[in-house]
């Protein structure tokens, strides 16, 4: 049997230099997206290649990495991220927020509040908040360039009138550092206050639409709102999780079969580690 | 069998996390790695020219309060050695500044466009110290992204002479350059473009 050889971190130098230049222009340009040149992967892009690159190119070998997926930890796609960066990094590996410098993720923020000495890395599959307004990618740079939100501002508006409440539940559009309109990744609104003031630094990778932004620790992040229409995080009074009994997390809802053989739907935390240490305690 | 880096691949990765937490976090003094070969120049700067530099980067070097020409041993050395281009101020991505003398050389450098603000030069500007005793200090309180409310950095009274230049080049936001003080000892913070200085009397 042959044994697979890779470089250290998967991608080449030449390619980690890249996105290096480009996170530390990200990170002076709050909000703002900066093209890269996103390359392929042993995995498909739209499956964290963006959020990937940007992980290869921090961890170093005394780092220990959480990933997960939908707040998960152990579905597929975190278990085989995690696998391919452990095999060519030699990272340790957690699912314990806390014990983790580097955690790359798909959907969730970590419910506990994260440190200044933690870097989140967000995949993103849709880059641009003015894709609702301007499909056209050019003209969309144009208006970040002069700041011209009008017409975003409208659409937010529209679908209020439309729907009675702001209708986008994740990829929530806010303004970064009072500049940039930005997209909150597919992340629930119940998240999106953690971007604010944070003491974490946050990262963002498109593989495939090749952009990298972020969001610097003690950065103001504010969603898009109206007067008579605030902004509001998911919340279900009297709701609580099934396992941990926690009122105050992201739920989510999930089939079960039971033993009779019928299926009921269960209620519990989205993050799975949050809830096992949660359980633990009580 | 998981892949080593080498020796060289190790210092610009710990290069690129320190700039990376310094301009996450400015005002916060990091410590550069010198990069475990013999070079001309200050070790820590051959460890940020190979974590940033390649054949796609241009690069211009200052002392003196003058730009060194093509046929200065240190440009020489870069574009052998990283494969960089030497280039003249207002095409360069990165600059290294070696003196206060140099501070008026800041306003050559190109501050990116409103639609490409990233194209704006990433400055490292050679300081006195990052380490000064308050009585002889210069301080400078920083504000901005990165910073919960504010904070002050103190630097030698001659490093001063950046002030102003500094404070130009982030005058039409989000164009602008991004700064890393340096001093003698590779102690290091970053002044990203969206940091903003003012000096304050002790
Ligand atoms: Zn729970």
């Amino acid at each position: 049997m042959h044994e697979l050889h890779y470089t250290y971190g998967l991608i080449d130098e030449d390619s980690k230099r890249e996105v290096r230049r480009a996170l530390l222009k990200a990170v002076a340009l709050p909000g703002h997206q900066v093209p890269f040149a996103s390359r392929d992967l042993p995995i498909a892009r739209g499956w964290g290649t963006g959020g990937l690159q940007i992980t290869l190119a921090l961890l170093a070998p005394e780092d220990i990495l959480k990933v997960i997926d939908q707040g998960d930890d152990e579905s597929v796609n975190a278990v085989n991220l995690r696998r391919l960066i452990a095999q060519t990094t030699g990272v340790a590996l957690t699912a314990v927020t806390a014990d983790a410098t580097v955690i790359q993720t798909r959907h969730r923020i970590p419910e506990e509040r994260l440190r200044a000495d933690q870097i989140l890395v967000l995949q993103v599959p849709m880059v641009d908040p003015l894709r609702w307004v301007e499909p056209n990618l050019e003209r969309a740079t144009v208006m970040h360039g002069e700041a011209d939100y009008g017409r975003m501002w409208v659409y937010m508006y529209e679908s209020v009138i439309r729907a009675g409440d702001l209708r986008i539940a994740t990829q929530y559009p806010v303004i970064v550092a009072d500049r940039y309109l930005m997209d909150t990744t597919p992340i629930p609104r119940w998240d999106v206050p953690k971007l604010h003031q944070a003491d974490a630094l946050f990262l963002f990778g498109a593989g495939r639409e090749k952009r990298i932004y972020a969001v610097p620790p003690h950065t103001s992040v504010a969603p898009l709102e109206f007067e008579d229409v605030p902004f509001r995080v998911e919340y279900t009074p009297g709701q609580c999780c099934a396992r941990c009994g926690c009122g105050d997390s992201f739920l989510t809802s999930h089939a079960v079969s039971g033993a009779d053989g019928a299926t009921r739907w269960v209620t519990t935390c989205s993050d799975t580690s949050f809830c096992a240490a949660r359980q633990a305690v009580s | 069998m998981v892949p080593m880096s080498t020796p060289l691949e190790t210092a610009c990765r710990a290069t690129f996390r320190t700039l990376l937490a310094c301009f996450a976090r400015p005002g916060t003094l990091g410590r550069l790695v010198a990069p475990p070969l013999a070079a001309p120049g200050p070790g820590w700067w051959t460890g940020i020219a190979f974590a940033l530099l390649d054949q796609t980067q241009g690069v211009a070097l200052a002392h003196a309060g003058r730009w060194r020409s093509a046929d200065d041993p240190l440009v020489r050395w870069l574009t052998l050695r990283c494969h960089a281009r030497h280039v003249s101020a207002p095409q360069a991505q990165l600059a290294l500044l070696a003196d206060p003398a140099c501070a008026p050389l800041l306003d050559e450098l190109p501050q990116g466009s409103l639609t490409y603000p990233e194209a704006g030069a990433t400055a490292v500007v050679l300081v006195g110290t990052l380490a000064c005793p308050a009585a002889d200090a210069t301080v400078w309180q920083l504000r901005g992204p990165g910073i919960a409310a504010h904070c002050d950095l103190a630097l030698d009274a001659a490093a001063g002479a950046w002030l102003a230049p500094i404070q130009r080049s982030r005058a039409h936001y989000p164009r602008g350059i991004d700064v890393v003080l340096v001093d003698q000892d590779g102690r290091c913070a970053g002044l990203p473009r969206t940091t903003r200085i003012t000096e304050r009397g002790l």
